[in-house]
């Protein structure tokens, strides 16, 4: 590795999240030979169909992808002992700061939410919603910023992505939105609202 | 050689106002196209396939041709501002050209895009003119093992864009590797890792990985740099101009890239991508300053640009003199041919000389147009750097996830780019490069193909990679690249030199 961990900031207790440590690396390492050890014992004997006649073959189906988990999980073999042993040279190393990787584990839960909120809502609510979020966490506090890139944002493309370029935009599954789940669009939205609600506003009215 | 007297003919075929109109409006829809993240080329060329079909055929190649030249520049303008590349293409120019934008220059890695575009696509154009009919017959020589030693060739790139580490380049590549073998089996059609859902048959979409690889770490790691933040941040500044002088300097550069990327343009099956990573190979392994790259260096955006430029040209010969189409934009090309009454082979050019020269007139057209937008383009791009992160980074979440699930219309590319972009955010973090992950991702099916073509030929012999010049020749330069790259990598870590760069 060329990382030069002594090179870290050490008279200061945390590093950026972007600087990479020698405790990391052991992980990122373990991790990539869990993978390359579990991808050729476990997946591919459970996930790879390999037909008869090729069994044991270089053109069997399974050929490929072992010759690839065998060279991952020793290349990092390679890189955990490599790490291994500039974690016990690396003395007390700086750390990243814990609120950091708070923030980016919210981000990618904002995102994981958003793809979540498509499934459950459809594109154009999800979007919405996330892109208030979004900007929210971004540091945007104007409220009239954030509803107006709401509101706009997801009907434009709605409109291009459904009216014009004809691509069929995800319903949701859940139908928890009755009526308004099979929409996808703010425009038709509206409509069903105001026509659901003229004869509920006209009753009360009588 | 070129006849003069059918260029001549030609020139008066092209030069009426329908077909440099037709030119134009392609030129101006392949750009909007290649700055909409999810629209690739190929869906601008099928969008406007019936339009065509009431127009002449020069003119409806024009269009064609417009929108073909463009989508591939244009890709890279969202990849350098917003490091989301507009299409395939593009992922190498974002390697460079979005460390510029952060550094400040957004405007001269614009420029230098466009006119490193320019440059190749004019070169390359003139190549595929003059050696017509030598490409073809070379082009013919390719089989399956010479294709692969080629790919083999090509995926010494790995090693040359891994950073700092190429041992966690490596590692990367195995990944990029796995996750393109999701999906059917190349030859026999097998499910690979489907885990038996039915939406991953159809295997992992080059946009959706390199959405994820680069976009989503990207808003992942602004949000949290703006939540800590105190002050306004906007995406970058448009800096100064490309000057005469710099745009000169890197001459070399553009013959190198330009001369690789012609030579994967005219093999069938290979198309932009790989020529973009392979000029952006070329340029690092000659540069005199090759541990700038993947910093923000102009000629890391004038390798990969000239790189993917070059492929224009030259898949058009394979297309129009032996029926082969390059790639699916050049499939659906000749299939505009062949709706004219045109028949792309052998022939073609003995029937059709002026048609023939006309289309490729008609490439030097599409550039000229192609110099006079993205120029503009470049002009509105000051306003799009003023806008605050705060506000970009979500637009470009959301237009990332629009992007995705266009392409193919399916949720599993939209769930596939949030995971790989948390995947991407963690090597972030360790500085586990993500080009050599993209590579492989690209180049993985290819080699895989072409390896299993080979053995199926050969009866799984290996000696059919030892049977012919060409495949011999790129085995060795493989060897000689991957030796020599790990090498110069040696010295230069172990160098006081390296040592007072990094500290």
């Amino acid at each position: 590795m060329s990382r030069d961990v002594s090179s870290a900031n050490s008279t200061n207790s945390h590093v950026d999240i972007d600087t990479p440590t020698a405790r990391g690396d052991v992980v990122a390492a373990a991790l990539c030979l869990g993978c390359g050890l579990a991808g050729y014992f476990l997946v591919i004997p459970d996930a790879v169909y390999v037909p008869k006649s090729f069994i044991g073959t270089a053109n069997s189906p399974a050929f490929l992808p072992k010759v690839i988990c065998i060279m991952l999980s020793a290349l990092s073999a390679i890189y955990l002992v490599k790490s291994i042993a500039q974690f016990r040279g690396a003395g007390d190393e700086p750390r990243s700061r814990m609120v950091d990787w708070c923030l980016a584990g919210a981000m990618a839960a904002i995102c994981a939410g958003y793809v979540a909120g498509i499934l459950v809502f459809g594109l154009t609510f999800a979007s919405a919603v996330c892109v208030a979020g979004t900007l929210y966490f971004f540091g945007e506090r104007r409220l009239a910023v954030i509803a107006t890139i709401a509101v706009i944002l997801p009907s434009f493309l709605w409109y291009f992505f459904a009216k014009i370029a004809i691509i069929l935009l995800p319903t949701p599954v859940l139908n928890i939105l009755g009526p308004f789940s099979a929409l996808d669009g703010f425009g038709d939205a509206a409509r069903v609202l105001v026509a659901q609600s003229l004869p509920m506003a006209a009753g009360w009215a009588a | 050689m070129i006849d003069w007297a059918v260029l001549g003919d030609s020139l008066s075929l092209i030069m009426t106002w329908q077909v440099l109109a037709a030119c134009f409006a392609g030129v101006v829809w392949g750009m909007f196209v290649g700055v909409t993240p999810g629209l690739t080329g190929i869906m601008a060329v099928v969008i406007a396939l019936p339009m065509t079909f009431f127009m002449e055929a020069e003119t409806s190649i024009a269009l064609l041709l417009g929108i073909y030249v463009t989508a591939i520049y244009g890709g890279s303008v969202t990849a350098i501002m917003i490091a989301t590349p507009g299409t395939p293409n593009a992922a190498a120019t974002l390697l460079d050209g979005y460390p510029l934008a952060q550094k400040g220059k957004t405007r001269q890695a614009l420029e230098m895009a466009l006119y490193a575009s320019l440059t190749a696509g004019i070169l390359s154009t003139v190549i595929a003119m003059t050696v017509f009919p030598v490409v073809a017959s070379i082009a013919l020589d390719f089989g399956a093992p010479e294709v692969f030693a080629v790919i083999v060739f090509s995926i010494t790139i790995i090693a040359g864009v891994s950073g700092d580490s190429i041992l966690k380049g490596l590692i990367a590549a195995c990944f990029g590797f796995l996750i393109a073998m999701i999906g059917q089996d190349p030859i026999h059609g097998s499910s690979r890792f489907t885990f038996g859902i039915p939406d991953f048959q159809a295997g992992m979409h080059i946009l959706t990985i390199l959405v994820g690889l680069f976009t989503i770490p990207e808003v992942i790691a602004r949000a949290v740099e703006a939540f800590k933040s105190k002050e306004k941040i906007t995406v970058g500044e448009m800096g100064p101009a490309l000057t005469f002088k710099q745009y000169l300097s890197y001459w070399p550069t553009y013959a190198r890239s330009t001369l690789g990327g012609s030579l994967l343009g005219a093999l069938p099956g290979l198309g932009g991508s790989p020529a973009a990573f392979l000029g952006y190979f070329l340029a690092k392994r000659f540069s005199k300053t090759p541990r700038e790259f993947g910093k923000g260096t102009l000629e890391g955006v004038a390798g990969a640009e000239a790189g993917n430029n070059a492929v224009c040209g030259p898949a058009l010969v394979p297309m129009m003199s032996l029926g082969i189409p390059g790639d699916t934009t050049t499939a659906v090309l000749m299939g505009a041919l062949v709706i004219h009454g045109l028949s792309p082979g052998p022939l073609l050019f003995d029937n059709e000389p002026v048609f023939v020269y006309g289309v490729f007139l008609l490439l030097f057209v599409s550039l000229i147009f192609l110099g006079i937008v993205g120029t503009g383009v470049i002009r509105v791009a000051k306003w799009v750097v003023r806008i605050p992160t705060s506000i970009m980074f979500p637009v470009v979440l959301i237009l990332a996830t629009y992007g995705t699930y266009a392409v193919r219309s399916t949720m599993v590319d939209v769930i596939a780019m949030v995971g790989v972009g948390i995947l991407g955010y963690l090597m972030r973090t360790q500085k586990i490069p993500a080009a050599p992950f993209a590579i492989a991702f690209i180049l993985g099916p290819l080699l895989e193909n072409e390896l299993r073509k080979s053995l199926i030929i050969s009866s799984g012999s290996l000696d059919i990679f030892f049977q012919s010049g060409i495949s011999i020749t790129f085995l060795i330069l493989a060897l000689v690249s991957a030796i020599l790259t790990v090498y110069l990598h040696w010295r230069l870590e172990g160098s006081d030199a390296a040592r007072m760069i990094r500290d």
